[in-house]
């Protein structure tokens, strides 16, 4: 294939995943840790221990969790 | 409950045991007309399964230092194994961000106070499909679950690329012996009459 011919991606990646207000709204539904009741076997000390290791600024549920993202691109020819 | 020891001493080279942070997994790379759409899966946490030798050997390759004349060595993909945190394990809701969306089994921790046979089985590593790392507190990581079932590989490149910002820690080889044995013995569960 000819070098002029390539298409050339990465100039037009656009990251089309980026937070959106939904997102930034979920943030306020993330359980805090003093939510999190003793009784609830199921939050145990792995979760708590977690949620204080991971930086505030960011949402500790989701960022632990795997998550898709989309790239669009558009080839120029 | 046996802890897992690690090591917090990043190698030169991509380790059998090492975990990192933030890996992606290319899902999908689709073209219509002019448009490219690139579908990834970020995972939190990954654990290399490949065997250690295999991964010495391609070092060579992707570290600038001499090596023998060919390519005989040399890699394509390092297998990986995602790692989830205990506490959304247990729930089945793992991979339930509203990304990916699945509801995986839930897994009951306590019955009448006491815990199940199913929290035991897997705690002890006796579920075929599941390793449990037990880490200790000043690890600094939460109690975590490989799913075998859900390995993946990950371009040997892109790893070296992320390999000095993405490192996490490296599990000692004992522990990761037992992992990529208890990985191979899963894969190949099938027996012969």
């Amino acid at each position: 294939m000819p070098e002029d011919s390539i298409p050339n991606y990465t100039d037009a990646l656009v990251k089309t995943t980026n937070v959106s207000s939904d997102e930034v709204a979920s943030l306020e539904e993330t359980p805090k840790i003093a939510d999190i009741s003793p009784a609830n076997e199921v939050f145990d000390k792995s979760y708590v221990r977690d949620s204080i290791i991971t930086n505030s600024e960011e949402n500790p549920y989701k960022i632990k969790r795997p998550y898709k993202i989309e790239l669009k691109a558009t080839i120029k020819k | 409950m046996r802890y897992i020891e690690v090591e917090k001493k990043e190698s030169n080279r991509i380790e059998q045991g090492d975990i990192y942070s933030n890996v992606e997994y290319i899902e999908m790379i689709s073209q219509k007309d002019e448009e490219l759409s690139i579908n990834k899966i970020i995972f939190p946490y990954v654990v290399v399964l490949s065997q250690d030798c295999d991964l010495k050997q391609t070092s060579p390759y992707f570290e600038g230092e001499a090596h023998s004349g060919d390519d005989d060595k040399k890699l394509f993909s390092v297998i990986v194994a995602p790692i989830y945190n205990e506490g959304l394990f247990l729930l089945g809701e793992h991979l339930a961000d509203e990304t990916i969306g699945y509801q995986m089994q839930k897994i009951e921790k306590l019955r009448k106070g006491k815990e199940t046979t199913n929290y035991r089985n897997l705690i002890n590593n006796e579920t075929p499909r599941y390793h449990y790392l037990n880490f200790k507190e000043e690890v600094g990581l939460p109690n975590s679950i490989i799913d075998f079932k859900h390995f993946f590989t990950v371009d040997i490149k892109y790893l070296y690329s992320i390999k000095s910002t993405n490192f996490v820690i490296k599990i000692k080889v004992l522990y990761r012996e037992s992992i990529t044995q208890r990985f191979s013995n899963f894969l190949s569960k099938i027996g012969l009459p």
